[in-house]
C-alpha cells in the first residue's frame, strides 16, 4: 500500500451510487486504482460501466459515497468545493469528448484561460498560449472560433488548453469519441506525445483500441468494478 | 392533450408570466377608458358648479319706451316679466332644457342716486323687482307691501330691515331720488321686511336689496343698496324711469347634475348659437341679449377633458405595445426552452402549420385565462360596456407563440449554408440590407409620428386614425432602442479590449459572453418599457410641479381676496392683514382684465395692474416671481402723478414690445396715455378663471386715481356734466393679496365683512390635485410607471431565462477548468448586465427627452392649470428601473448560482 500512496492518482474502495431505492444506479462498486506518476492509463469498457463516473471522482467533479481517492497525495474527497475548484486549477486537466471549449472565445484564449485562472502574468501566458497553438499545430488558428473550427482542431484546442496550466495529472474522457479515425489517431498521438513531453499522468476513457495500444496500461471496468488489465494491440 | 399538458407544465412559468402579463394590462386598458368617461362627466359637472362668475344662461331686454301706465298695476308686471319668463323657458331649445333650471326674473330700473339721514354724502339706489315662480317671501316688520302709487305719484318700494338701517329711514319715510338727467323720482318707503329665506335663490338676482355693498375709493365711497319693488309699483317705476329706465333679466340656472361630457359640445355650440341670435328665446322689448359663461366653461372643460383623454391614450398605447413587447419575449422563450422538442416533432414529420396550430390553441388558453381574469379585474374597478384597445395585446399574445414555434421548427429544416464564399458574402449582405431597411423604415415611422404629434397635438387623437400619434412615444423609443443596440457592440468590443488585456479569466468570460448572447427582441422591449416608466414619471411630476407653479400663476400669493365689483372697504381687509401676525407681505389693487389698449399697431386688449409699486414688488418678492427693480422704476416715476399733478401721461410697465411707444388706455371713458417707463416683469399670468391673462400694464394705482380724477374734471369743466352715481371710472380696489403663513386665515376672517371671494394658493392647489382629471391621470401615469417598471424585471427575467442554457455550460466548463463558485456569480452577472443597464439606461434618457418633446402636443397645461406649459420635472426615481433591472439580474444570477451548486460538473464531460 505504501507503493500506492506514492501513486499519482491513488483509488481505494470507492463507492459511487446515482438515487435512491429500486431505481438507485451503482456507478461504482468498491473501485481500486493506483495510477505512477508519468503513467498513462487507459480506462476501458463498454458505455454505462462507470468509466466516466471515476474519471469525475478522481478529477474532483464528482465525491464518492465511500472511499479514498488521492490526487497527487491530496484527499480530493475530503476538499470543499472551492478547494477542488484549485486543485482542478493547478493539478488536474480535462480533455471532454465534446472539446468543452467557450464557443464565444477564440483558440487563443481559449487556451489560455487556465492561466487566467491562475492570474499569471499577461506576457507570460501570451508566450504559453503561442507556444502550445505552435505544439498542437494550430498557430494559424489562433483567432479563430471554436465553431470555425473542425472537430479535430477543436480537441487540440482542447489539449493545448489542458496543458496550459502545467497539470500533474490530464483526464480525457473520450477524447476521440467525436472524431474521424484519422484525425482520432493524431490527436491519440498528440496526447501520448504531450505526456510524455510534460512528465504527466494520464487518465483515459476510450474505446478505441489504437488509444488503448498507445497507453502504458489498460485497465477494464465492467458494472463499476475493476475486473484487471484489458487486452492491448 | 396530454403531451399539451405535459408540455404546458413543463414551461409553467414562463405561460403564469403570461397570464400575469395579459391580466394587468387588459384590466388597465379596460377599465380605464370608462373612468376617464365617468370622471370626464365629474369634471364638466364640478366645473359648471364651481364657474365664479355662474354660468347661467341670462336673457335680458328693455322694457320699452312709452309702453306702461303707472296705474295698470300686476297685471302689466305679470305680462312683462312673469309671463315673458315663462314664455322664454318654453322657447328654449329642447337640448337647453334638461340642464337649465326654472328661471329668475328681475325687472330693475337705471342707478339713482339718494341722500338720506342715514347716507348723507349719497348712495346709489335699484328698484327691483323679482320674480322666481313668486314675488320672493317677506316678512313685513312694520308697514306693508308697495302698491300702486299713490295721489302723490311717488313709487312705491318696499325696504329689507338692513338696508333701511344704512338709508337710516323707515316705513312710511319718503325721498327724492335723482335720475341720470338729474331729474327726481319721489320714492314711498311702504314696510320693511325681513326676507322669510334669505338663502332663497330669488335675492341672488339682486342681492343690495338685503345687504348694501359699498363701491369705490376709500376715501369717497359710494353705498349701493336695493329697494323690492312689487308686482303692483312695478309700472309706477316704469313709468318714472321711461324711456329705457327698467331692465328685464332673465337668469336660468345651469343644472350641473343634468351635463355630462358627450353632450357638453353640442350644449356650448348651442348656447353660442343663442348668444349669436338672441331672437331664437323671443325674448320680449327691444335690446335683447343672451349672455352665458356656460359655452367659455364648457369649452375648457371640454379642453382638459381632451387633453387628459389624449395622455391617457398615449399612456395606454404605451402601455399595449410595452406588453406586447414583453409577450413577444415570452413567446421567444418558449420556443427556445422547447426547440428540441420542436426540431423532433419536425423532423418527425409534422408539418409547420400543425406545429402552429398546437401552439396557437396554447397560446389562446393562456392569453384568454389572462384576459378574463383581466376583463373580471376591470369590471370590479369599473363596472360598464366593454372597452376594446385590450384586443391588441390579446391579438399579439395568442399570435407571437405559433410565430416563434414555427419558425423554430422551421430551422431544423436543412437549409445549407451556400459553399461557394462569396453567394455566402451576398446572402449576408441581403440579410444586412433587410436589417437596415427594417430599422430606417421604423425610424422614419418614429420620426414622423413625433413631429406629427408635436405640430397637430392634442386634439388631433381623436379616433383609430390617430393610434399612430398615440405610439408615437413608443415607436421613438422603439427606434432609439435600435439606435442603442447598434451601440452595444461598441461598447462591448472596447470592454473585450481591457478584459484581453487583464490578466484575469471572470473578466473576459463575462465580457464574451455579454457580446455573443445578447438578444435584440428583449434589449428593444426594456428601452420601450423603461422610456414609458420615465416617461410617466416625468409626465406625473412635471404635472404636479406644474400644477404648484399654476397656484402661483392663479393665486399670485399664498391668498388673495377679490371682490366682484371694486370696494373700499378692502383696503381694511388689507390693513388687518398687515398687522396680522404671520402675514409677511400685503398688497393691495385693482385688476382690470380685458381693458383696451390702442398703439400704433392697433388696439390690443391687455390686463391692467393697478398696484403700489413698492408693496407689490415685496410682496411678489416673497413668491416665486421674485423681486424685481422694475417696481422701484414705476414707483419713481409716478411719484409727480401720485401726488397730483395736472393730467398727462401715465408712467407704466408695459410688455416689451411697447417699450418705447406712447400707448394709450380706456379706462371706463377716459383716455390715458401712457409713459412706458419699464419691461413689466414676471407676473402672475392668469385671470382669476384661469384663463390666460395675455399682455399685461402695470400703473401705480394712486397715480391712475389722480390722472383720472384729473381727466373727469377737465372734462366736466368742458362739457358742463357733473358725476352721477357709479357712473365715474372706478379706480377702487377689486383684489388684496397676502403671502405669509397665517395669510389664509387672517384673510378668511378678515374678508367676511366685504364678502370678498377668498382664494388660498394652497386651497387651490388641493382643489386642482383633487380633480377628477387631474388626479385620475396622475393615478394613470403612477400605475402604468408602476406597471412598466414590474414589465422590465420580466423581461430581464424572460431574457436572462432565453440565455442560461449556454451560461450555465460556459461557467460549468469554466468551473472544470478551476473557476471558484462565488466567481461564476461575477461572470454571470457581468454577462447579463452591460446590455440590461444600456437599455435601461437610454429608456430612462429617451423617456426624458420624449417629456421635453411631449409636453406642448400633449396640452400638460391644461392639466397644470398653467397659462404656458409647464416646466418639464424629473424626479430621482425615474432611474428607479435601473436600479430594478440591475437588482433583477442580481436576483437572476443568485438563483443561478444556487441551482448550479446542485450541479453535477461531471455531466459537462458527457456528450449533450
Amino acid at each position: 500500500m505504501s507503493a500506492g500512496l506514492g501513486a499519482a492518482v491513488h483509488v481505494r474502495d470507492v463507492h459511487r451510487t446515482f438515487g435512491s431505492g429500486p431505481s438507485a444506479v451503482h456507478a461504482l462498486r468498491g473501485v481500486d486504482l493506483d495510477v505512477e506518476p508519468g503513467e498513462l492509463v487507459a480506462l476501458v469498457g463498454r458505455s454505462g460501466s462507470g468509466k466516466t463516473t471515476l474519471l469525475n471522482v478522481v478529477g474532483g467533479l464528482d465525491r464518492p459515497d465511500e472511499g479514498s481517492v488521492l490526487v497527487d497525495g491530496i484527499d480530493v474527497a475530503a476538499l470543499s468545493d472551492d478547494d477542488q475548484a484549485l486543485l482542478r486549477r493547478d493539478k488536474v486537466a480535462f480533455v471532454f469528448q465534446t472539446f468543452g471549449l467557450m464557443p464565444v472565445l477564440t483558440a487563443a484564449e481559449n487556451v489560455g484561460v487556465p492561466m487566467r485562472l491562475r492570474e499569471a502574468p499577461v506576457a507570460e501566458r501570451e508566450r504559453r498560449v503561442e507556444m502550445l497553438l505552435e505544439l498542437v499545430g494550430l498557430t494559424p488558428h489562433a483567432l479563430q472560433r471554436p465553431d470555425e473550427l473542425s472537430g479535430g482542431q477543436q480537441q487540440r484546442v482542447a489539449i493545448a488548453r489542458a496543458l496550459a496550466g502545467s497539470p500533474r495529472l490530464l483526464v480525457a474522457d473520450e477524447p476521440t469519441g467525436q472524431l474521424d479515425s484519422e484525425t482520432g489517431l493524431s490527436v491519440m498521438a498528440l496526447i501520448r506525445g504531450v505526456v510524455e513531453a510534460e512528465g504527466m499522468t494520464a487518465l483515459v476513457a476510450t474505446h478505441d483500441p489504437v488509444m488503448i495500444a498507445l497507453a502504458d496500461r489498460a485497465v477494464r471496468v465492467v458494472d463499476g468494478r475493476l475486473v484487471g488489465a484489458a487486452e492491448r494491440g | 392533450m396530454r403531451a399539451a399538458w405535459r408540455r404546458a407544465r413543463a414551461d409553467l412559468w414562463p405561460l403564469a408570466v403570461t397570464v400575469l402579463v395579459v391580466a394587468l394590462t387588459v384590466g388597465v386598458t379596460d377599465a380605464v377608458p370608462r373612468l376617464l368617461s365617468s370622471r370626464a362627466d365629474t369634471a364638466v359637472r364640478a366645473a359648471v358648479a364651481a364657474a365664479d362668475p355662474p354660468a347661467d344662461l341670462v336673457v335680458t331686454s328693455m322694457y320699452g319706451p312709452g309702453a306702461s301706465d303707472p296705474t295698470v298695476g300686476a297685471g302689466d308686471t305679470r305680462a312683462g316679466v312673469d309671463d315673458a319668463a315663462q314664455g322664454i323657458d318654453s322657447f328654449l331649445p329642447p337640448s337647453l332644457q334638461p340642464v337649465l333650471g326654472p328661471p329668475i326674473a328681475d325687472a330693475t330700473g337705471t342707478d339713482l342716486t339718494l341722500s338720506t339721514p342715514g347716507l348723507p354724502t349719497g348712495g346709489v339706489l335699484w328698484m327691483s323687482y323679482l320674480w322666481a315662480g313668486q314675488e320672493p317671501s317677506v316678512r313685513w316688520l312694520a308697514g306693508s307691501a308697495p302698491g300702486q302709487p299713490g295721489p302723490d305719484g311717488a313709487v312705491q318700494l318696499g325696504l329689507s330691515s338692513e338696508v333701511a338701517g344704512v338709508l337710516g329711514i323707515g316705513a312710511g319715510d319718503t325721498f327724492q331720488a335723482m335720475k341720470a338727467d338729474r331729474t327726481f323720482v319721489p320714492v314711498l318707503v311702504t314696510g320693511v321686511f325681513d326676507a322669510t329665506d334669505a338663502t332663497d335663490r330669488v335675492w341672488t338676482a339682486r342681492p343690495e336689496i338685503l345687504r348694501p355693498r359699498v363701491v369705490g375709493q376709500r376715501n369717497a365711497p359710494t353705498t349701493v343698496v336695493g329697494g323690492l319693488l312689487s308686482a303692483a309699483s312695478l309700472p309706477a317705476a316704469r313709468a318714472a324711469l321711461e324711456p329705457d329706465g327698467v331692465t328685464r333679466t332673465f337668469r336660468f340656472p345651469v343644472e350641473p347634475q343634468a351635463l355630462d361630457y358627450a353632450g357638453s359640445g353640442a350644449l356650448a355650440t348651442q348656447v353660442a348659437a343663442l348668444e349669436a341670435s338672441p331672437v331664437l328665446v323671443l325674448a320680449p322689448g327691444p335690446g335683447a341679449r343672451v349672455t352665458s359663461r356656460l359655452d367659455l366653461v364648457l369649452t375648457q372643460v371640454g379642453a382638459r377633458v381632451a387633453a387628459t383623454w389624449s395622455q391617457a391614450t398615449v399612456v395606454l398605447a404605451g402601455l399595449a405595445w410595452g406588453t406586447g413587447l414583453v409577450l413577444l419575449v415570452a413567446a421567444d422563450l418558449l420556443a427556445r426552452r422547447r426547440s428540441a422538442a420542436l426540431r423532433t416533432v419536425r423532423a418527425r414529420g409534422a408539418s409547420l402549420p400543425g406545429i402552429a396550430a398546437g401552439a396557437g390553441a396554447e397560446a389562446a388558453v393562456v392569453v384568454g385565462v389572462g384576459a378574463a381574469v383581466g376583463l373580471t379585474l376591470g369590471q370590479l374597478a369599473a363596472p360598464g360596456a366593454l372597452s376594446w384597445p385590450w384586443v391588441v395585446v390579446v391579438a399579439v399574445g395568442v399570435v407571437a407563440p405559433p410565430a416563434f414555434a414555427t419558425v423554430t421548427a422551421a430551422r431544423s429544416d436543412a437549409r445549407r449554408v451556400p459553399t461557394d464564399r462569396h453567394r455566402r458574402r451576398l446572402a449576408q449582405r441581403v440579410r444586412s440590407v433587410r436589417r437596415l431597411s427594417i430599422e430606417a423604415a421604423l425610424l422614419v415611422l418614429a420620426a414622423a409620428a413625433l413631429v406629427a404629434l408635436r405640430r397637430r397635438g392634442v386634439v388631433s387623437i381623436s379616433g383609430p386614425a390617430d393610434l399612430a400619434l398615440a405610439a408615437a412615444p413608443v415607436l421613438v423609443a422603439a427606434a432609439g432602442a435600435l439606435l442603442l443596440w447598434r451601440a452595444v457592440p461598441v461598447l462591448l468590443r472596447g470592454a473585450l479590449r481591457a478584459a484581453r488585456r487583464s490578466r484575469k479569466a471572470a473578466p473576459l468570460l463575462a465580457v464574451a459572453r455579454a457580446g455573443a448572447t445578447g438578444a435584440v427582441l428583449p434589449f428593444v422591449a426594456l428601452v420601450v418599457v423603461t422610456t414609458l416608466v420615465a416617461l410617466c414619471g416625468a409626465l406625473a411630476s412635471t404635472a404636479r410641479a406644474g400644477q404648484a407653479e399654476g397656484s402661483w400663476d392663479t393665486v399670485g400669493a399664498d391668498v388673495v381676496v377679490r371682490t366682484t365689483l371694486p370696494d373700499a372697504s378692502l383696503q381694511d381687509v388689507a390693513d388687518r392683514l398687515a398687522d396680522a401676525d404671520g402675514v409677511d407681505a400685503v398688497a393691495i389693487g385693482r385688476v382690470q382684465d380685458r381693458s383696451e389698449l390702442f398703439d400704433v399697431r392697433g388696439v390690443d386688449a391687455v390686463r391692467v395692474l393697478a398696484v403700489d409699486p413698492g408693496s407689490y414688488g415685496t410682496l411678489l418678492a416673497r413668491t416665486p416671481f421674485g423681486a424685481s427693480p422694475a417696481f422701484a422704476l414705476l414707483s419713481d416715476a409716478s411719484a409727480p402723478a401720485a401726488a397730483g399733478a395736472a393730467p398727462g401721461a401715465l408712467p407704466a410697465l408695459v410688455p416689451e414690445p411697447l417699450l418705447g411707444t406712447r400707448p394709450s388706455l380706456r379706462w371706463g371713458n377716459v383716455m390715458i396715455e401712457l409713459e412706458p417707463v419699464g419691461q413689466v416683469p414676471a407676473l402672475p399670468a392668469q385671470q382669476a378663471d384661469g384663463a390666460p391673462a395675455g399682455p399685461t400694464i402695470v400703473v401705480d394705482r394712486a397715480a391712475l386715481t389722480a390722472v383720472v380724477q384729473a381727466l373727469v374734471a377737465a372734462r366736466a369743466e368742458r362739457t358742463g356734466s357733473a358725476r352721477v352715481g357709479t357712473e365715474q371710472p372706478e379706480v377702487g380696489p377689486d383684489t388684496v393679496w397676502a403671502v405669509g403663513p397665517d395669510a389664509p386665515a387672517t384673510a378668511d376672517a378678515a374678508a367676511s365683512a366685504v364678502r370678498g371671494n377668498v382664494l388660498a394658493r394652497a386651497q387651490w392647489l388641493t382643489d386642482r390635485r383633487a380633480d377628477p382629471l387631474a388626479g385620475g391621470l396622475l393615478t394613470l401615469l403612477g400605475l402604468v410607471a408602476a406597471l412598466c417598471a414590474g414589465y422590465a424585471t420580466i423581461i430581464v427575467v424572460l431574457a436572462a431565462a432565453a440565455s442560461a442554457p449556454g451560461r450555465a455550460t460556459s461557467l460549468a466548463t469554466a468551473r472544470v477548468l478551476g473557476l471558484r463558485h462565488r466567481a461564476t456569480t461575477r461572470v454571470a452577472a457581468g454577462e447579463l448586465l452591460p446590455s440590461i443597464l444600456v437599455a435601461a439606461v437610454g429608456g430612462v434618457l429617451l423617456g426624458t427627452v420624449l417629456v421635453g418633446a411631449l409636453v406642448a402636443p400633449l396640452a400638460l397645461r391644461l392639466v397644470t392649470g398653467q397659462a404656458a406649459d409647464p416646466g418639464v420635472v424629473l424626479p430621482w426615481w425615474t432611474v428607479v428601473p435601473v436600479g430594478l433591472v440591475g437588482a433583477a439580474v442580481l436576483v437572476v444570477v443568485t438563483v443561478e448560482s444556487s441551482a448550479r451548486r446542485r450541479e453535477r460538473l461531471g455531466q459537462v464531460l458527457r456528450v449533450r
